[in-house]
C-alpha cells in the first residue's frame, strides 16, 4: 500500500475538480514569496541588543544582507539538485519537505535571533529555508502543466504570481506582528519569526496534502491537443534533464531568463533611491515607498497576465515582446528624467517590472513546449541557476555603474542613464538568444514506446 | 484505491465546498496584501 506522501496515493479519481490544484500551488508560493519581504526585518535586526538604537555588538546591515543572499543561492542550488527528485517523488512529498524546511528555517532563525547568534540565522533562514524555497518553487510546476495542458502558461503563471504576491502579505503581516510583540526589552522579531514559521508550515502542508495528479491519459473535457506542425517549437516528446543541459536550447533559454531577470532585479532593489534622485524635490520618501509598492503589484500582475497571454501568442513571441518593449522603455527612462515627467517614469517601470515577473512565470511553459512535460520540474530546477546568477549581476551592475558615475562627477539625477542603456543592451542580446531557439534535435529526445499524450504525468521511478 | 483513508481523501477533494474554501484560504490573504499595498501606493499620486 503506498505511503501517505507517495505519488501513487494521489492519483485523482474521475470527476476530480482540477481547479483545486491552483490554490494548493498558491498556498506554497504565497508562503515562500515572503523572501521578497525579508528587508522589513533589517532595521529591527540591527538593534537586537540596543532595542531602541544600534549599539556596539549589534549586527550590521552588511552582515544581515547575507541572510537573503544565502537563501537565494540555496534556492537556485536546491532547485537544480533536487529537481529530478521532485519530479520522481511527486508534489505531495516535495511540498511536504518544502513546508518543513521553510517552517523549521524560520524557527531555527528565531532561535538565532533570540540568542544573538548570526550563524544560526544564516543556517536557519538562509540554508534550511533556502532549500525549502528551491523545492517549494518547482514543486507545483509539472503538476499544474499536467492538469492544464490547454493553459500551461496561465496555470504556472497563477502559481508563480503567488511568489510575487507573498511579499505583499508578508510585509504588512510582519509589521503588525513586530508591533504586537515589541516591548522595552525586545524588538519582537524572534517572536514574529516563530509565528510566521508556524503559519507558513500549516499553510504549506495544507497545499501539499491538496495536490493530486491526473490519471494516465486524462484530458480536460472537450479538449484535444492541437496537431503538432513539422519543425514547430512545441514537442510531444520528452528530453531528460541530463540530456536537456547538453542542448543549445537549454543554454539559450538560460540566457533568456538570466538577461530578462538581470534587467529587472537591478532596478527593483534601487527603485526607491532612483526615483528620488532622478526627480529631486518632486518625489518624497513616502511617495517613493508607494512607487515600490506599485512595482510589486505590477510584478505580481505581470506574472499572471503575461503567462496567460503566452497561451494565445506563443512563448517565443511573448519573450520577443519583453525584449523589444523592454529595450525601448529602458532607452526612454533617461528621457523621462530630462523632461521631468514622474508619470512617464512610473509607467515605464511598471511595464518593465511586469515583464520581469512575466519572464519568471512564462518560462516553465516554455520549457514544457521545448523539452516536453515529463521532466519539466527537473529541467526548470536546473534553469533557475540563471536566477541566482542574475541576482548577482543585476544589483552589481546598477550599484557599481552608478557609484562610478557619481565618483566621476556625473550629477546624481543623471547617474542611472548609462545603467539604463546597458540594461537595454542586455535585452537586445536576450532578444537574439530567444530568436535563436529552434526545436530540439531528435537525438536528444528520450526513447519512448510511444509519445506521451498531453497532460499525462510521468510515473516512472 | 481500496485504502479507506485514501478513499476518504478522494471523497473530500471532489467537494465544491472544498474548492471554494481552498480559493478563499489563499484569496483573502492575497487580497488583504494587495489592498495594503494599494493604500501605500496612493502616496505616489498625492
Amino acid at each position: 500500500m503506498p505511503g501517505i506522501l507517495d505519488k501513487e496515493r494521489i492519483i485523482a479519481s474521475p470527476g476530480f475538480n482540477r481547479w483545486l490544484i491552483p490554490p494548493c500551488a498558491l498556498a506554497t508560493h504565497l508562503c515562500i514569496g515572503q523572501a521578497y519581504a525579508l528587508s522589513v526585518f533589517n532595521l529591527p535586526l540591527t538593534r537586537q541588543l540596543g532595542i531602541s538604537r544600534s549599539v556596539s555588538g549589534d549586527w550590521t546591515l552588511a552582515e544581515l544582507g547575507w541572510i537573503f543572499s544565502i537563501a537565494i543561492v540555496m534556492l537556485g542550488l536546491s532547485a537544480a539538485l533536487f529537481g529530478t527528485w521532485v519530479q520522481r517523488e511527486g508534489p505531495r512529498k516535495s511540498g511536504f519537505v518544502a513546508a518543513v524546511c521553510w517552517g523549521i528555517g524560520f524557527l531555527v532563525g528565531a532561535l538565532g535571533i533570540s540568542t544573538h547568534q548570526l550563524w544560526l540565522v544564516y543556517l536557519g533562514y538562509g540554508f534550511i529555508g533556502g532549500i525549502g524555497l528551491g523545492i517549494g518553487y518547482i514543486t507545483p510546476v509539472s503538476t499544474l502543466i499536467s492538469w492544464f495542458p490547454d493553459r500551461r502558461g496561465m496555470s504556472t503563471g497563477m502559481a508563480i504570481m503567488g511568489f510575487g504576491g507573498g511579499a505583499l502579505i508578508a510585509s504588512p503581516l510582519s509589521d503588525t506582528l513586530m508591533k504586537a510583540f515589541s516591548s522595552p526589552t525586545s524588538t519582537g522579531v524572534a517572536q514574529t519569526w516563530v509565528v510566521l514559521g508556524i503559519v507558513y508550515l500549516v499553510f504549506m502542508l495544507g497545499g501539499a496534502f491538496g495536490y493530486r495528479l491526473p490519471a494516465p491519459g486524462w484530458r480536460p473535457a472537450g479538449w484535444t491537443p492541437r496537431p503538432l506542425k513539422e519543425g514547430a517549437l512545441i514537442t510531444a516528446h520528452n528530453v531528460t534533464p541530463q540530456e536537456a543541459i547538453k542542448t543549445p536550447q537549454f543554454w539559450f533559454m538560460w540566457w533568456v531568463l538570466c538577461l530578462n531577470v538581470t534587467a529587472g532585479i537591478g532596478v527593483l532593489g534601487q527603485a526607491s533611491a532612483m526615483i528620488q534622485e532622478m526627480f529631486r524635490g518632486k518625489v518624497t520618501p513616502s511617495a517613493a515607498a508607494g512607487f515600490v509598492g506599485l512595482m510589486s503589484l505590477f510584478n505580481m500582475g505581470g506574472r499572471f497576465s503575461w503567462a496567460s497571454l503566452s497561451d494565445k501568442i506563443g512563448r517565443k513571441a511573448t519573450y520577443a515582446v519583453f525584449f523589444i518593449l523592454g529595450t525601448i522603455l529602458y532607452f526612454l527612462v533617461p528621457l523621462t528624467g530630462t523632461v521631468g515627467s514622474v508619470a512617464l517614469f512610473v509607467a515605464a517601470f511598471c511595464v518593465i517590472i511586469s515583464m520581469y515577473g512575466g519572464g519568471f512565470s512564462t518560462v516553465p511553459a516554455y520549457l514544457a513546449d521545448v523539452f516536453g512535460v515529463k521532466y519539466v520540474s527537473a529541467v526548470h530546477g536546473r534553469l533557475l541557476t540563471a536566477w541566482s546568477a542574475a541576482g548577482i549581476f543585476g544589483p552589481v551592475l546598477v550599484n557599481y555603474i552608478r557609484q562610478w558615475q557619481v565618483a566621476h562627477g556625473v550629477p546624481k539625477y543623471q547617474a542611472y542613464n548609462v545603467t539604463m542603456y546597458i540594461m537595454a543592451g542586455l535585452l537586445v542580446v536576450g532578444f537574439f538568444c530567444n530568436l535563436a531557439l529552434r526545436p530540439v534535435n531528435q537525438r536528444h529526445v528520450e526513447a519512448e514506446r510511444a509519445p506521451l499524450p498531453e497532460g499525462e504525468p510521468s510515473f516512472a521511478k | 484505491m481500496t485504502d479507506p483513508v485514501a478513499q476518504r481523501e478522494q471523497d473530500w477533494s471532489h467537494s465544491p465546498a472544498v474548492v471554494a474554501f481552498a480559493w478563499a484560504a489563499v484569496g483573502i490573504p492575497l487580497l488583504w496584501g494587495v489592498l495594503n499595498t494599494l493604500v501605500k501606493a496612493i502616496a505616489l499620486f498625492r
